[in-house]
């Protein structure tokens, strides 16, 4: 009888269903220190990048790599495979959606929990592999030119390229992780990334809600100012602000679009390498959840919500607190928040009123998607009823 | 070897299953018949290990169907009217999944089955019609040399010619030693092939007989008599119905069929024969007792 840790059978389906999304993401881990080249030569060809720095020679080919060696904040394009991983982690649940596919494989000599271990390990293994020929040609491209001082250091920038692989396959891992786990609880592929940004961004949701909430109880002095905070004083300077500070750099830290300036390396390197053991810890907390949640989620004939029934109309509310996550992060950027304060100051009603403004929409939007909701699952039941007919009648 | 002792299966407040003990022997065909929703796919889910049950055990070849390893479905067959495949394989590539899944898998017998049934190799399963799903569900249960081998509504949707070779293969499958419960609504192949049958009705087992003792239970008597059928015949204990074609009458006997038989000789009919009910009949029967009748249906 064949028991082993790695049933064959089941890699071999994993490999049938996620191989493209496996190509996807050699394609957007590979090719991401020659996009970003290229690009980069781009910009500097036809003029449109003027300074690239202290000591940088304009131009050369590993300008990029050394310079996201160096501040890995500094390019959106490090986080594409932030992205990929993401989709990946959901995708290898939504696919078992299909048909009976689930039924079909359980129905063999296949536990439950070889299912959730070969489909996480292929996910962490494909992140683990192929964020290393990445780093390699980030590697590469940089120790061949660029920065004057340091080019050719070979060292050095082995050292720093090691530093950004280690940090890439943390910050995946955990986000590969999140979506897994949220895919287990519902299955569906829109729905459980759903689910995995709220886990994401919920944090980032709270410490916003609150820090609005104590900012609304704050006078404002002026609006322009500068950034953020410094224009409000508090009722209560001792405490409020103290307390609105405090949220502000929360908020600011779990901030994904500023998540890596946080730990940038010229000012926090150290944290860059606690990216890595705390994302597989998280991860492998992640992957138990996981375990526990698929072994007592039952496979039931035609009912193929996966654990969490009835999640479709609750992820409504979820999609309702979409927008509170879009202004989360819009008020990240002092300029937007200014305007908007501005906005509500030359009002009549302060104080409460602006939050009201917000609960309002995203209840309204709630309500929207609600009715929408419910109108294209009667137009979707109408249309299965009339194929339903014909198929009768032929 | 499958035995099942109080099994039930609770969804909520519906009694999706309730208190089914059974045995099937090794080696016999053993019949499930019930209405829609009579918790038959239930059931057999349980047996797979793909629904847990809420109260009592079952056990197949000797092992839990609990048991979290599943090791005991190497030995398992199954094929559904339901698809059970892997929408995005092609034929073949179905065949190399189960040959890595399954460790009994005999390449020889499956390229007999694939031939047989004239499969194409290459083609998408989900571009296969339903019939030729079922054909390849049963390459891949019969290829992994099954010890039990579960049907659920398994030969639905099939052509004739090839039902007949599945029941075939379903018999000598039996006979080698094969352990086989199959769940259908064509009662008349199970009546063919099945050594024991159990009724579901609202997830109970209403009667688990042999299926001589299940036809032997009612008789048909047809009679022509030259005045019209007797009274006395047709207020007989026993009776549960005559029906009326021209001058033939079908007596349908519940029980004591011998004395009603008797009382029609008494009575001198022109032509009378005793035969045996045909499974439909004795189903209908089944579920009328158990207040399960539905109403003639008259189009305008």
């Amino acid at each position: 009888m064949k028991k082993s840790f790695w049933p064959r059978g089941l890699v071999y389906k994993e490999w049938h269903q996620q191989r493209w999304m496996i190509a996807l993401f050699l394609i957007t881990m590979s090719l991401l220190p020659v996009f970003g080249s290229i690009a980069q030569e781009i910009q500097v060809m036809t003029g449109r990048v003027q300074f690239l720095g202290p000591g940088v020679a304009n131009g050369t080919v590993g300008w990029f790599s050394q310079t996201l060696l160096l501040n890995p904040s500094g390019y959106a394009i490090g986080q594409v495979p932030w992205g990929t991983a993401f989709l990946f982690g959901a995708a290898l649940w939504s696919a078992e959606r299909r048909g009976n596919n689930l039924e079909t494989v359980l129905a063999g000599p296949v536990s439950k929990a070889a299912m959730v271990r070969v489909k996480w390990f292929l996910g962490m293994a494909t992140i683990f592999v192929f964020n290393l020929p990445c780093a390699l040609l980030l590697w590469l491209e940089a120790r061949g030119g660029g920065l004057n001082g340091m080019a050719g250091n070979a060292d050095v920038w082995l050292r720093l390229a090691a530093r950004w692989y280690g940090s890439q396959v943390g910050m995946e891992w955990l986000i590969f992780s999140l979506a897994f786990v949220a895919a287990i609880g519902v299955g569906r592929y829109a729905i459980s990334l759903m689910w995995a940004a709220l886990a994401l961004f919920a944090p980032l949701l709270l410490t916003s809600a609150v820090a609005f909430l104590v900012q609304e109880s704050a006078t404002p002095i002026t609006h322009y100012m500068g950034k953020g905070m410094e224009g409000y004083v508090s009722k209560d300077p001792q405490t409020l602000s103290s307390v609105y500070a405090t949220l502000q750099t929360w908020t600011m830290t779990l901030d994904p679009w500023s998540y890596y300036g946080t730990f940038n390396y010229f000012y926090m390197p150290q944290m860059l390498d606690f990216v890595l053991p705390v994302g597989g810890v998280l991860s492998i907390l992640l992957f138990t959840a996981s375990f526990s949640l698929f072994e007592h989620c039952e496979v039931e004939r035609f009912r193929r919500v996966f654990c969490l029934r009835g999640l479709g109309v609750s992820s409504l509310i979820i999609v309702g607190v979409l927008p509170a996550w879009i202004f989360g992060i819009l008020r990240m950027s002092s300029d937007v928040q200014a305007h908007i304060q501005a906005m509500f100051d030359h009002q009549p009603w302060h104080g409460p009123a602006p939050m009201l403004v917000f609960t309002f929409y995203f209840a309204g939007t709630a309500i929207l998607e609600v009715l929408l909701w419910i109108g294209v699952r009667r137009f979707l039941r109408r249309r299965q009823a009339r194929s339903a007919q014909v198929m009768a009648v032929a | 070897m499958v035995v099942t002792e109080g099994l039930g299966k609770q969804y909520g407040s519906l009694r999706a299953v309730q208190d089914v003990t059974l045995t099937v022997a090794q080696g016999s065909i053993f019949g499930i018949v019930g209405t829609n929703g009579a918790g038959k796919s239930t059931f057999l889910s349980m047996l797979l290990g793909l629904t847990r049950p809420s109260e009592g055990r079952a056990r197949v070849l000797g092992s839990d169907v609990t048991e979290r390893s599943g090791a005991y479905r190497e030995r398992v067959g199954f094929v559904t009217d339901q698809d059970y495949f892997l929408r995005q394989f092609s034929v073949r590539e179905m065949i190399a999944w189960g040959r890595k899944t399954w460790s009994r898998w005999d390449d020889i017998r499956c390229r007999q089955l694939l031939e047989s049934f004239e499969l194409p190799a290459n083609r998408p399963v989900r571009s296969l019609s339903k019939g030729m799903r079922v054909q390849l569900a049963f390459v891949s249960a019969l290829s992994l040399r099954p010890e039990v081998l579960i049907l659920d509504e398994a030969t639905s949707g099939l052509d004739a010619v090839v039902k007949r070779q599945i029941l075939q293969l379903i018999v000598q499958e039996a006979a080698s030693g094969v352990t086989v419960i199959m769940a259908t609504h064509n009662l008349a192949e199970l009546e063919r092939i099945a050594e024991r049958v159990a009724f579901f009705h609202e997830g109970r087992v209403v009667l688990q007989t042999s299926t001589e003792d299940a036809k032997r239970e009612m008789r048909r008597i047809q009679v022509v008599f030259p005045g019209g059928l007797p009274e006395a015949v047709r207020m007989a204990p026993g009776v549960l119905r005559v029906e009326e074609s021209g001058a033939v009458y079908n007596v349908i006997v519940e029980t004591e069929a011998d004395k009603v038989a008797e009382l029609c000789r008494q009575h001198g009919p022109i032509y009378m024969e005793e035969l045996e009910v045909d499974f439909e009949e004795l189903f209908v029967h089944i579920m009328h007792k158990e207040g399960y009748a539905r109403e003639e249906i008259v189009l305008a």
